[in-house]
């Protein structure tokens, strides 16, 4: 009955029944093999779908311009989704306790069927991760994609960069060897470098470094506290923490109208990445974004596996706290303050970076131009000031390092004077008042936030990305200055 | 900005590209997962050969069976895994001796004993055991990281760490190199600055887990050769100021043998981590410190040789930062008292490289120091008896050229005194028997300027007495030679009052002889005192007491006498330097001139020992340094002083005595047997200090 009936039904009923189904289950076959078409229907595939629907189901074809975002953000999200896999995978075998952490880590590498390559790429893409937050951060900041309103989401991101750092750090002290435990005392050292402000100023009862260390690792030398204070951070308080503020990052993107764009790029509205552009500039999202977010994915999994088949994790021997490695090295996004710490440790560990954190974070309100929004280096001028500040600071910085390093660290002439001479003034505040200079400098002539700020960020970015250059290849034993591949680098420990 | 399609093609292409790249990766990883290299590739040909084996013999049951897995030997004693028997398969498998390594079986009889499954492979082998990987540990040096395999070479270091003790002599078989190893640490005089099993010295490391230090431990700047721990203990040997920057060890000289011999045994020195029955008993026992047969001779070998030669002949300044004195030789043995050794061993000299051996610091015990000291004194001659020296064939006249040559430089050349007493007194010589002369002239008078002569033979020492005898017999021939003694107690006070302004509150000399001298007492008796307290000395400051001033009683000499007997009987709080008898002013101009060029300018030593040194000061008395300039030191650079000789010129008594002086200046410590400075010094621009604590 109904429909399709027709004469041969009522003595055939089943097979008329089958031919029903098989031709809608054709249909519905060649519909899922031709994806949805219709606009409705592409717009639904996205918006109720779970996995899909935080994304916005129209976009402006200005968004998936390569050469614009380069993928970083989506980069940086997918090795966050990596990094949790991976990491879950390592969670099987890995054991939190100073007798059984390096042996378990071993056994991963060498018994535990592919644990070798889940641990490579965890590892590598924690690295990577560490990289594209910055090159995402850089992006963000020449494109000035934190006007307009964006400045929440600016301090968002900055703190998910922390976050990654402290990942990374927590993480890379859980193999417990030779690398992982004297990097970490490091840092721990650094962070208690706070109390040479109150010592030096004559203080000397208050002593907040040491409750800082105590806080970090559960006492004062690397021990079991430490590890599992790290662990505990590491797979727990972190990732939540880190998947929290995606989330929160994500959604302030879909609040402040998706990526930003240029005004040429709005050709009806004239509006500048305000939300409810007019519906003809944009597109629906499937599946062309999807598409591009797969091209990054899958490019990135391919370059994970290249890395991971290629080179292993480094596991060097067992944790000795008898056996100082020498030298001892933070892990390289810390090199560049290790570096300015080997000057001084407050100004360099702590004052500088803070410095640096402050002013990352109040650029949006500083600079509320919003010129040359969503243009790489806003315009020729803001191009021209990028070009100057790249040189200026690495001019800033081999004039201020070079002499330091030409000194030495034995400097014995530093301790006759007042203790409070050299924590305030030392290569790392020398070079962050240079650059605050050159910011001034550029505002005085340009008149322009928007320059002062690509002269700050583009100084500071150099001046980080060099002085971890000279902490990474040039520091040697004793944190002597060595060029690579010299004799004394290499039969050194 | 391209169009909706291009894009969708663009992304479209790459996401197949990458797509595609993992997917030849992956498969890439998998069959490197399967590789021929890796240990699965290893057990399958195992499993072949077994197979072909099996086939020929007809019986394939085992070779069927045979599982392709990850084997291990898991000791729980120091959470070791060792997984080397996943490739190296003859060691577990039974009739596949004679495959190619890695299958093959362990060569030699090894395993009988130390079956794989109790003792793992990493433990005699060293390595990564974890790593079940082939290209890492078994095949070469780029291993384990920080504790590679052990190169065959050193093995034997392995036998060791388990079945050879350092302080006993047992035999270990099948490991000669080792045992002679252990044979030239045990007489090179290591522990004189190293330690080992609780002894031995504090200036260098402890090498009692020297074996178990992994690579981080060494500093391989100045290292020439490849980075291993053999080849840094080997250029250590040989010039360890180099490979460790400001240390003061000198070389080891020997054959690259005997250096690879030596590091076998520093390799094989383990700490106890593994269950007891692992262990032989007597290295269990060593390290609960027990030393059976530690005897003076070990004693010397494993503490004294490296500085102060293997026969005792010292080290030169030249070759060494402070050189070591010579202990062999005649010039120090017959002038150094047991006391002065003993001081020495106890108490050090301080800032110089000589330690305390005190069994506090040392982690020795007084019975072995006791030993270490005998056998030290083995280099001096023994002292034979009178009646032994009697039967000698010897003269007047040649004791009288001997006296001449020997004895006046500080007897006289008439024998009219000075240093030492007037041998000329007739009521000297009534009272002093053959037998006395004797026993003064062999035995010496111990931290005096008497030194013991027993190094002369037979006929030279009769020659003498006989000389000193000359016309004078010896007047009491019936004397009791020892008698009751009297009240000691009173004695005491009697010495005190009388007797101690001329021969020193403890009877240690001044200007009289040391008369509380165990060596004297021993050799003086009864009749010999009472006389000489009685009738004194004519022509010298001893009066006789029984006649003239207090008019001692017969009662009042034997208390005296009681009382002298009863102090040679305890040990002296410490060693008395006796008064100072010469003018320091003048031992300055003379120290100046003559001693600044091996003792430094302030005596602090060039290329002679130092003498400001507070130890040394406190274990000399002025005797034992008058006696030193008097006699030099034969077969070192400090000449005689008192004997003429053409190349230098002769100081009299009263420039030694002055020289003695000056030195003396530099003493501002006190040093007693229990290494506190005592307050009880009399002696001008001398304070006493507080005590030092130890």
């Amino acid at each position: 009955m109904g429909l399709h009936d027709s004469g041969a039904s009522s003595r055939f009923p089943f097979r008329e029944r089958m031919k029903v189904l098989t031709s809608t289950v054709a249909e519905r076959i060649a519909l899922w093999r031709r994806g949805p078409v219709s606009y409705r229907d592409r717009s639904r595939r996205v918006s109720r779908t779970f996995f899909f629907h935080f994304q916005a189901s129209r976009i402006h074809p200005f968004s998936l311009t390569p050469s614009y975002t380069l993928g970083l953000g989506v980069l940086s999200a997918f090795m966050f989704v990596v990094l949790t896999v991976t990491g879950v995978l390592l969670m099987v075998y890995y054991v939190p306790s100073v007798e059984r952490a390096y042996s378990s880590t071993a056994d991963i590498m060498y018994v535990v069927p592919a644990g070798r390559y889940v641990r490579n790429i965890h590892r590598w893409a924690a690295h990577g991760m560490v990289v594209t937050v910055v090159l995402h951060m850089c992006r963000v900041f020449f494109t000035g994609s934190y006007g307009a309103g964006r400045g929440i989401n600016w301090l968002i991101g900055i703190g998910l960069m922390m976050l990654t750092l402290l990942l990374s750090f927590t993480g890379y002290l859980l193999p417990w060897d030779q690398l992982s435990y004297w990097a970490v005392t490091i840092g721990a050292n650094i962070a208690a470098a706070i109390s040479d402000l109150p010592a030096a100023a004559g203080f000397e009862s208050l002593d907040p470094g040491r409750a800082l260390r105590l806080l970090l690792l559960g006492s004062q030398v690397v021990g079991q506290d430490a590890l599992i204070r790290f662990y505990l951070l590491h797979i727990v308080l972190l990732p939540l923490l880190m998947a929290a503020l995606i989330g929160l990052h994500f959604w302030r993107i879909r609040k402040d109208g998706g990526l930003t764009r240029p005004r040429n790029a709005e050709r009806s509205s004239g509006v500048v990445g305000a939300p409810g552009s007019q519906l003809r500039d944009l597109i629906l999202s499937w599946p062309v974004l999807f598409w591009a977010e797969a091209a990054v994915i899958s490019l990135a999994t391919a370059a994970l596996l290249l890395a991971a088949y290629a080179l292993d994790a480094p596991l060097l021997s067992i944790a000795d706290p008898t056996a100082p490695e020498n030298p001892a090295k933070a892990p390289w996004y810390f090199l560049g303050v290790q570096e300015l710490v080997s000057y001084s440790a407050f100004g360099g560990g702590v004052l500088v970076p803070l410095l640096l954190s402050l002013g990352l974070a109040i650029i949006p309100w500083v600079d509320r131009e919003d010129r040359g929004l969503g243009i790489w280096f806003s315009d020729p001028e803001g191009a021209r000031i990028t070009v100057r500040s790249a040189v200026a600071g690495m001019l800033a910085t081999v004039a201020v390092l070079g002499p330091a390093i030409g000194l030495g660290t034995g400097r014995t002439w530093l301790r006759a004077m007042h203790p409070l001479i050299p924590l305030l003034i030392n290569p790392a505040t020398i070079l962050a008042a240079i650059v605050a200079g050159w910011a001034g400098l550029v505002y005085r002539t340009t008149r322009s936030t928007r320059c002062a700020m690509l002269a700050f960020f583009t100084a500071t970015l150099i001046a980080v990305v060099l002085v971890t250059a000279i902490g990474l290849w040039f520091r040697g034993p004793d944190w002597q200055f060595l060029l690579p591949g010299t004799t004394a680098w290499n039969s050194a420990r | 900005m391209r169009t909706e399609h291009e894009y969708r093609s663009l992304f479209r292409n790459l996401t197949l590209a990458g797509g595609l790249l993992s997917c030849v990766l992956l498969l890439a990883m998998a069959i490197d997962r399967g590789s021929h290299d890796d240990w699965q590739g290893v057990q399958r040909a195992f499993r072949d050969s077994l197979l072909a084996r099996a086939a020929s013999a007809g019986d394939s049951v085992a070779a069927e069976s045979f599982v392709t897995e990850i084997r291990q030997v898991s000791l729980g004693a120091d959470d070791r895994v060792d997984r080397c028997i996943t490739c190296h398969l003859g060691t577990v498998f039974p009739g596949v001796q004679d495959l190619p390594q890695p299958l093959g079986g362990h060569p030699g009889e090894h395993l009988v004993n130390h079956p794989v499954d109790r003792f793992g492979c990493t433990l005699c082998h060293g390595g990564n055991g974890r790593d079940a990987t082939v290209q890492a540990p078994c095949t070469g040096a780029d291993s384990g990281g920080d504790d590679p395999i052990e190169s065959l070479h050193y093995i034997q270091s392995a036998c060791g760490r388990c079945h050879t003790p350092a302080f006993d002599t047992s035999e270990t078989a099948g490991a000669a190199v080792l045992e002679r190893g252990r044979a030239i640490f045990r007489s090179g005089g290591c522990l004189g600055c190293h330690r080992l099993r609780m002894v031995g010295g504090t200036l260098g490391p402890d090498l009692t887990e020297q074996g178990a230090k992994s690579l981080s431990h060494y500093s391989f700047r100045h290292v020439q050769r490849n980075r291993s721990i053999p080849t840094w203990l080997r250029e250590h040997f040989r010039e360890p100021a180099r490979v460790s920057p400001g240390s003061v060890m000198p070389p080891v000289r020997a054959s690259t043998d005997d250096l690879d011999a030596l590091l076998t045994f520093v390799l094989s020195l383990h700490p106890i981590d593994l269950p007891a029955d692992y262990y032989c008993l007597p290295l269990l026992a060593e390290s609960r410190g027990s030393r059976p047969g530690f005897d003076g001779e070990t004693g010397f070998g494993l503490f004294c040789r490296a500085c102060h030669g293997s026969r005792g002949e010292g080290t030169s300044y030249d070759s060494s930062r402070t050189g070591a004195p010579a202990l062999s030789g005649v010039g120090f043995q017959a002038v150094a008292s047991d006391e002065f050794i003993q001081f020495t061993l106890m108490e050090g000299r301080g800032p110089r490289l000589m330690a305390s051996w005190r069994p506090v610091l040392s982690g020795l015990r007084s019975a072995e120091l006791d030993r270490l000291l005998h056998w030290l004194r083995r280099w001096k001659a023994p002292v034979r008896s009178w009646e032994q020296v009697r039967m000698a064939a010897g003269s007047a006249g040649k004791g009288s050229e001997l006296f001449d040559t020997t004895c006046a430089p500080c007897h006289g050349a008439q024998r009219e005194g000075g240093i030492g007493p007037r041998l000329s007194n007739p009521d000297f010589l009534r009272l002093a028997t053959d037998q006395f002369l004797h026993a003064t002239i062999a035995t010496g008078r111990r931290n005096t300027a008497m030194p013991s002569w027993s190094h002369l033979p037979e006929e030279e020492l009769l020659s003498l007495v006989l000389f000193l005898r000359g016309n004078t017999p010896y007047s009491y021939p019936n004397a009791a030679r020892r008698s009751t003694l009297g009240d000691s107690a009173r004695g005491g006070r009697m010495f005190a009052a009388y007797c101690s302004r001329c021969h020193g509150t403890h009877g240690e000399g001044g200007i009289g002889p040391a008369i509380l001298n165990p060596d004297f007492l021993d050799a003086a008796d009864d009749a010999f005192l009472a006389g000489t307290i009685k009738q004194g000395r004519a022509h010298t400051a001893m009066f006789g007491w029984s006649q003239a001033g207090v008019r001692l009683s017969d009662g009042d000499a034997s208390s005296i006498i009681g009382y002298m007997r009863a102090m040679a009987e305890q040990p002296p709080e410490r060693i008395y330097s006796g008064a100072v008898l010469g003018r320091p002013q003048h031992g300055r101009e003379i120290f100046s001139e003559l001693c600044t060029e091996c003792h430094g300018v302030n005596g602090e030593g060039k290329k002679g020992p130092a003498l400001n040194n507070q130890e040394f000061l406190s274990a000399a008395s002025n005797g034992f340094l008058v006696a030193t300039l008097t006699l030099g030191r034969p077969g070192t650079a400090m000449p005689s002083w008192g004997q003429p000789s053409p190349e230098r010129r002769l100081l009299s008594q009263e420039e030694r005595l002055d020289l003695v002086a000056f030195i003396r200046v530099w003493q501002t410590d006190v040093i007693d047997h229990r290494g506190r400075a005592s307050a009880d010094v009399a002696r001008p621009g001398l304070t006493a200090i507080s005590s030092r604590t130890r």
